[in-house]
């Protein structure tokens, strides 16, 4: 008898805890993802740093996105996968498979005497 | 005590650090950080457009046809952040003379860009006591006009630019630097982009002195 009691009462402190839980933690937004606004925010500052020490423009006006991304690689973390995209208008998607991809967009107009706009994707994941 | 009743102590211990946690977790100050980054992120944004297209004058030094350019960057810009979820409106207005020659008639060469929301109803330039009205100016578009100045000496003209919009008018005064000798390109921008977290919008002018052989 005394055991099941304990048992009983064991049961009702459970209960009292998970009552508790559900009440204090549903119906509240969830706490917002702070690491793809955080990669955003890395990413865009990573960029406007190539193109403030002149690394950017010339190669953009080439479409060397591949000369970007290593230049990028020693301003972002090294955990953070990221890819480049130079395109002018019609940029489609890149086939990059991950629940957090985000990206930032910097438009650069051209470089020296060259009217050349590009848009340079930076896929951050 | 009993053994069961130490659960029932245990319990509410747990119960008041649960509460605890969640009272200093304060969701209100944590959405605000959020907000706060995504700010900082579309204004930097916003300072990349406000930059490069200053930077399409300039990169357009050598080329003849820079309201073209700015025309097409604007264009260019908005497709852009509207893929970002962003609407890019705005005004723009570039003059540009040749070099000028002391006591002769020069051509100011103006284009006016419509990025606005809406149709520009009536429009209204005024440079040198010479008036110019125009109505209708459809959204996404762009006119060409000129006026004539002579002049002796260094002299800062004003063009006035009054447009209706639907229950707005607007007025703009840019100031045109001419100087003997010179061929200069001025812009004026006024720019807005929009999300749902945020506006920002600049008013800004930029003045290129180009090459005096150049034609316009």
């Amino acid at each position: 008898m005394k055991g099941l009691l304990q048992s009983l009462e064991a049961i009702i402190a459970i209960l009292l805890i998970l009552t508790v839980f559900i009440t204090v933690y549903s119906g509240r937004d969830p706490i917002p993802e702070f690491d793809t606004i955080n990669w955003k925010s890395r990413g865009f500052e990573a960029l406007k740093t190539l193109d403030n020490n002149n690394l950017l423009r010339d190669v953009v006006i080439t479409n060397s996105s591949s000369v970007i991304k290593s230049r990028l690689s020693g301003l972002l973390p090294p955990q953070l996968n990221y890819d480049v995209v130079v395109c002018e208008r019609n940029c489609g998607k890149p086939d990059i498979q991950s629940d957090k991809l985000t990206s930032v967009i910097y438009l650069v107009s051209g470089d020296l005497n060259n009217y050349l706009p590009r848009q340079v994707i930076l896929y951050l994941w | 005590m009993a053994k069961g009743q130490i659960f029932i102590i245990i319990a509410v211990i747990v119960i008041t650090i649960i509460v605890v946690l969640k009272t200093s977790l304060n969701l209100t100050n944590v959405l605000e950080n959020k907000r706060f980054l995504e700010l900082g992120l579309e204004r930097l944004e916003f300072q990349n457009l406000r930059s490069e297209l200053t930077k399409v004058i300039q990169v357009s030094y050598n080329q003849t046809n820079i309201s073209e350019n700015v025309n097409n960057f604007m264009s260019f810009a908005k497709e852009s952040f509207l893929s970002r979820a962003t609407i890019l409106t705005g005004i723009g207005l570039t003059a540009m003379f040749p070099n000028v020659t002391s006591g002769a008639n020069t051509s100011l060469n103006i284009t006016v860009m419509n990025y606005l929301d809406d149709d520009i109803s009536s429009l209204n330039l005024t440079f040198n006591n010479t008036q110019q009205n125009f109505t209708n100016m459809a959204r996404s578009s762009a006119f060409t006009t000129s006026f004539v100045f002579n002049t002796t000496a260094n002299i800062n003209y004003s063009l006035m630019m009054r447009y209706r919009v639907p229950n707005t008018n607007s007025t703009e005064n840019i100031t045109i630097p001419v100087e003997i000798g010179k061929t200069k390109f001025v812009g004026f921008f006024d720019v807005k982009i929009s999300s749902i977290r945020s506006e920002h919008r600049d008013k800004f002018t930029e003045t290129v002195v180009l090459n005096v052989t150049r034609r316009v």
